[in-house]
């Protein structure tokens, strides 16, 4: 709502998880008037599905509107409150392209953990400017009884370090700017329990030192803190002064997220959030309501968008019709019937809306950058109903749980019939389930797997593949693809829709010849790439298609365990094909591909990558030797170990396949002392003496013999 | 010994000499996805033959060779195959293989659609180019090479013998009005009057057949006429020799102005 004069002013809370960003918006939400003060700092009002309440933990992003008058101003600020577990990092970086702003909550006592890195580093990459907010003031007078110098000197160090993230990760041209500074009100401290809070210039107007906080707690007297300092007066004055309006915020970030021409009628709209402009929306978040279908919730950059308006879906090559413009409150969606620019509508009757997808009225718009993940799926579960009846019930809601969370990769295996769930962490399919069942369908889950990745490490090639009907052959070899050229895959900044252009200039950048980088077939999105270095072959435009088929599926499909294929590139050096299109259909000529490929990956030293864990622990200092040696049973390694007068922080690789009894283990030998979190962190080998063992497991699962193939099962002579 | 043998383009389209031969086989096998014979199924090819017959799927065939290669080295094997056993096959494959393993080989040839065309239209077989099969447009990109080759062969003044796709396993046959389609779907691209409105084309239908039809019209009239059951074809003339002028007037029913414009 552009309600007149002022426009809205879009903003996330983001921060590690359980540093407090609910219950900071519970005083939000209160000062707003759309939540009883006294049960604020414990409602979790924004938690407010079933599940997020029983874990005290958010799952999803919650978007609410809410209206202030300062100073006889009116403000309206769209807030969306974050997940902060590790498992749901992906509804983070959605969110993000919808907001100008963010502030980034840190415990006082924990301070900048993984996760406030993420998460900010993620902001600063879509020029959302992040503010800080230190929490749990109380912690340090209650638990850590420190002394008001002492008290100063932690928030002062946390300070330091939040400004050293902006230092590594902002682009030049912000680094000094959006460093913060308390003196200017950049940042703000208080106790979202206790419903206080404040920056320097509340402080100084109200006559409060560091040194009557800790009095007022000594003296059992916080609830005076909450009435002369309200956290929400604290944070709106932050807000207001330095998060932009989306006016001046998208003349900032719409080049950076937008590949368009800025000089061209639907750039200059989207740089001034022109209302009168035409209708450009980025969808961050999609929620499949059972009643209405798919909500499509996004940023509106540039026009009107009404109840009625005809839209392009510009991904999905669609156009639609928006039955209703709504703005969500927390749980409940409000119809208002048309929004403008800077606001962050949400759509109903866009039914092939995806997150990602950029909505317009006009149909050759150029898309919003893609929302790049910073994580994969590496665990999997397989369910099936315990009642065949519920069979297309449990399809239809792993289709809506995939549509909601992209990060949730939900899979049928043909072959063996059962439905395959793959997430972030345990924390993520633990709670799919929990969906699952909550849907009334009673399933049967199986034990949790990893996910592996086939590779090669060596090259080898070419080797000839053949069709079914003799009549065709191809010429592959294969050959490691460089890290470099994986990582730009994986990061999503080199994919298979790129302009040949802009493949052809990464690709050299990596180092590539000009010929390989010209002539690229396909890309994988698990980090393989297929070259064409053929040179005049007779009918290759017509079986291209085939062949790009056949690679696709290979590396769908790796030769010794059918995993994804990773860091492979494929090389078609030759082909040979019959002169009449019915006998070089794709039933001919992918079966040709694959024996191609098979041949010469198993030629090449193939490999098995496992899923390697970043943890993180915070414990005791009594505890760290414990600690060290959990990691280290684990085949693990601790990679940096740093403590201050009170707790250790260490931070260690663990291969994922030993983290299932991670939680048990840790709470036992540390009497639950240790707070911890697991992250990806990259594909490793697995040991060589343990590959066999791993391939003949999950080849035994999947049904296969247990005797992966060998390269001369695909070897052909002529 | 192997046995290629032809079925012809009917029901009893097999030879005298394919007859005996497959009678004295040891084993018997039939294909039936190369190609569509009216009427054609295997109990009636039980009858004519009085024997047992296996069908064989194309996976059969084409990833099972090994098997059938090995069992004609030890006793007579036949396959039955619709046309003639190596026009518009891929079954050469069997020949050669056999032939490498010192397996004797016997072909019996039968009619063919290549052969039949002639007589059917009238059009003489000197005058053909190369045949090319029309197959689904796959995954939206429609197979160009169709246009090539014809654009190739009028410009020798040759015609073109369009065969359409069947997929038997999968239930599918090409007709002509779809593929009328996706001609003009590709003049669309392609543009240079190859399938253009006016282009005398000829469509026929079951050759060898009783029932079969042969109708000669505009290409975009021939789109909406009634060819009924497969198997369809078309064929895209050339230069007409008087003698074909009057064949296709007499046998395809051809609008005698277009003729002259041709
Ligand atoms: N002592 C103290 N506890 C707090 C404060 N703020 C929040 N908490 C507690 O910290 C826990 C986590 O709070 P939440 O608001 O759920 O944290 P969150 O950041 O939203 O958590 P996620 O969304 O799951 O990442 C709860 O038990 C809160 O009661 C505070 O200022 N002081
Ligand atoms: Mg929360």
């Amino acid at each position: 709502m552009k309600g007149g004069s002022s426009p809205p002013e879009d903003i996330g809370i983001i921060a590690h998880v359980d540093h407090g960003k609910t219950t900071m918006t519970d005083s939000l939400l209160a000062a707003a008037g759309l939540l009883s003060p006294t049960v604020a700092g414990k409602a979790l009002a924004l938690d407010y599905m079933e599940e997020e309440q029983k874990r005290q933990m958010t799952i999803k992003a919650a978007n609410i509107s809410l209206y202030y008058e300062l100073e006889g101003k009116p403000y309206i600020i769209n807030l969306i409150d974050t997940p902060g577990h590790i498992d749901f990092t992906g509804k983070v970086t959605r969110s993000l392209r919808a907001i100008d702003g963010a502030i980034v909550v840190v415990d006082a006592v924990e301070g900048v953990m993984t996760q406030t890195e993420t998460v900010t580093r993620q902001a600063l990459e879509e020029r959302v400017r992040p503010l800080l907010y230190i929490n749990k003031i109380d912690r340090l007078i209650n638990e850590l009884k420190l002394e008001p110098n002492a008290i100063q000197e932690t928030l002062m160090n946390i300070i330091k370090d939040f400004n050293n993230l902006i230092e590594i990760y902002a682009e030049p041209e912000f680094r000094s700017s959006w460093k913060v500074n308390p003196a200017l009100n950049q940042v703000a401290f208080g106790s979202a329990r206790d419903r206080w809070g404040l920056t320097l210039d509340i402080a100084m107007k109200k006559g409060v030192k560091f040194s009557d906080i800790v009095e007022a707690y000594r003296r059992g007297r916080s609830e005076e803190l909450a009435r002369d300092l309200p956290l929400h007066e604290a944070i709106l004055e932050m807000v207001i002064r330095h998060i932009p309006n989306p006016i001046d915020a998208q003349k900032i970030r719409i080049p950076k997220i937008w590949r368009g021409d800025l000089d061209s009628p639907v750039g200059k709209a989207m740089l001034s959030c022109d209302d009168d402009g035409p209708v450009v929306m980025c969808i961050s978040n999609i929620t499949v309501d059972p009643h209405a279908g798919v909500v499509a919730t996004g940023r509106l950059f540039s026009g009107t968008i009404s109840e009625g308006s005809e839209v392009y879906l510009v991904g999905a090559r669609r156009k639609g019709r928006v039955q209703q413009v709504c703005i969500y409150m927390g749980p409940r969606r409000e119809i208002v019937g048309s929004l403008s620019a800077g606001n962050i509508p949400a759509l109903l009757g866009l039914d092939d809306a995806r997150a990602g997808e950029t909505i317009s009225s006009i149909q050759d718009v150029v898309p919003f950058e893609m929302v790049r993940y910073v994580t994969e799926p590496v665990i999997t579960v397989a369910i099936e109903p315990k009642y065949s009846r519920d069979l297309p019930k449990l399809v239809d809601i792993l289709r809506r749980l995939s549509i909601e969370d992209p990060n949730l990769v939900t899979h049928i295996d043909q072959e063996s019939g059962e439905y395959l769930i793959s997430g972030l962490g345990q924390v993520h399919i633990e709670i799919a389930l929990t969906l699952i069942q909550k849907a009334g369908i009673e399933i049967i889950v199986s034990k949790p797997t990893i996910i592996y990745r086939e590779t090669i490490r060596g090259s080898a090639g070419p080797f000839m593949g053949k069709s079914p009907n003799k009549h065709n052959r191809v010429f592959i070899s294969t050959e490691p693809l460089e890290p470099e050229v994986i990582d730009k895959i994986m990061s999503g900044e080199l994919h298979d829709e790129l302009d040949r252009r802009m493949k052809t200039k990464i690709l050299r950048d990596a180092g590539w010849s000009a010929e390989d980088a010209r002539n690229v077939l396909a890309i994988d999105q698990h980090g393989c790439i297929l070259v064409d270095r053929t040179k005049g072959v007779q009918y290759l435009n017509e079986a291209i298609d085939y062949i790009v088929s056949g690679f696709l599926s290979a590396m769908d499909d790796g030769p010794l365990c059918r995993e994804y294929v990773r860091g492979v590139k494929v090389i078609l050096n030759h082909a040979e094909l019959h002169s009449d299109p019915a006998h070089r259909g794709p039933a001919q000529i992918i079966p040709a591909v694959r024996q191609a490929i098979y041949a010469a990956m198993l030629s090449a030293n193939p490999a098995l990558l496992e899923p390697i864990m970043r943890i993180e622990v915070k414990t005791p200092l009594d505890m760290v030797g414990n600690v060290i040696r959990i990691i280290t049973g684990k085949r693990g390694q601790v990679v940096s170990l740093t403590q201050d007068a009170y707790l250790a922080r260490i931070i260690g690789e663990i291969p994922a396949a030993e983290t299932f009894d991670l939680a048990e283990v840790m709470r036992s030998t540390t009497s639950g002392k240790a707070f911890w979190s697991l992250s990806f962190s990259r594909w490793a080998p697995v040991p060589a003496s343990m590959q066999k063992a791993i391939v003949t497991e999950i080849r035994t699962r999947k049904g296969l013999t247990p005797e992966p193939p060998k390269a001369e099962d695909f070897i052909v002579k002529e | 010994m192997l046995k290629l043998i032809g079925l012809g383009l009917n029901v009893y389209g097999i030879t005298l000499e394919g007859l005996s031969e497959a009678r004295s086989c040891d084993k018997i096998y039939v294909e039936l996805y190369t190609s569509i014979i009216p009427n054609l199924n295997l109990d009636t090819l039980r009858q004519i033959i009085g024997r047992d017959i296996t069908l064989l799927k194309r996976r059969d065939i084409e990833e099972g060779s090994d098997y059938i290669i090995e069992e004609a080295g030890r006793y007579d094997v036949a396959l039955l195959t619709p046309g003639d056993p190596l026009v518009a096959t891929t079954h050469i494959s069997l020949v050669i293989e056999a032939r490498r393993r010192s397996i004797p080989v016997k072909i019996v040839h039968s009619s063919s659609i290549i052969s039949a065309i002639s007589g059917a239209t009238g059009l003489q077989i000197y005058n053909f180019g190369r045949v090319i099969t029309l197959t689904r447009a796959a995954g939206g990109s429609l197979p160009l090479s169709v246009y090539d080759v014809v654009e190739d062969n009028l410009g020798r003044g040759l015609h073109t013998l369009i065969l359409l796709d069947i997929d038997v396993e999968a239930g599918y046959w090409m007709s002509i009005s779809e593929a009328v389609g996706i001609l003009e779907a590709m003049e669309s691209i392609v543009g240079k009057n190859i399938f253009s409105n006016d282009r005398l084309t000829v469509g026929v239908a079951r050759i060898g057949s009783t029932d079969a039809v042969v109708k000669a019209d505009k290409l975009s009239k021939i789109k909406y006429y009634d060819f009924g059951g497969p198997p369809h074809s078309l064929v895209i003339p050339g230069r007409l020799h008087f003698m074909e002028v009057k064949a296709l007037i007499c046998l395809a029913d051809a609008p005698q102005d277009l003729l002259k414009i041709a």
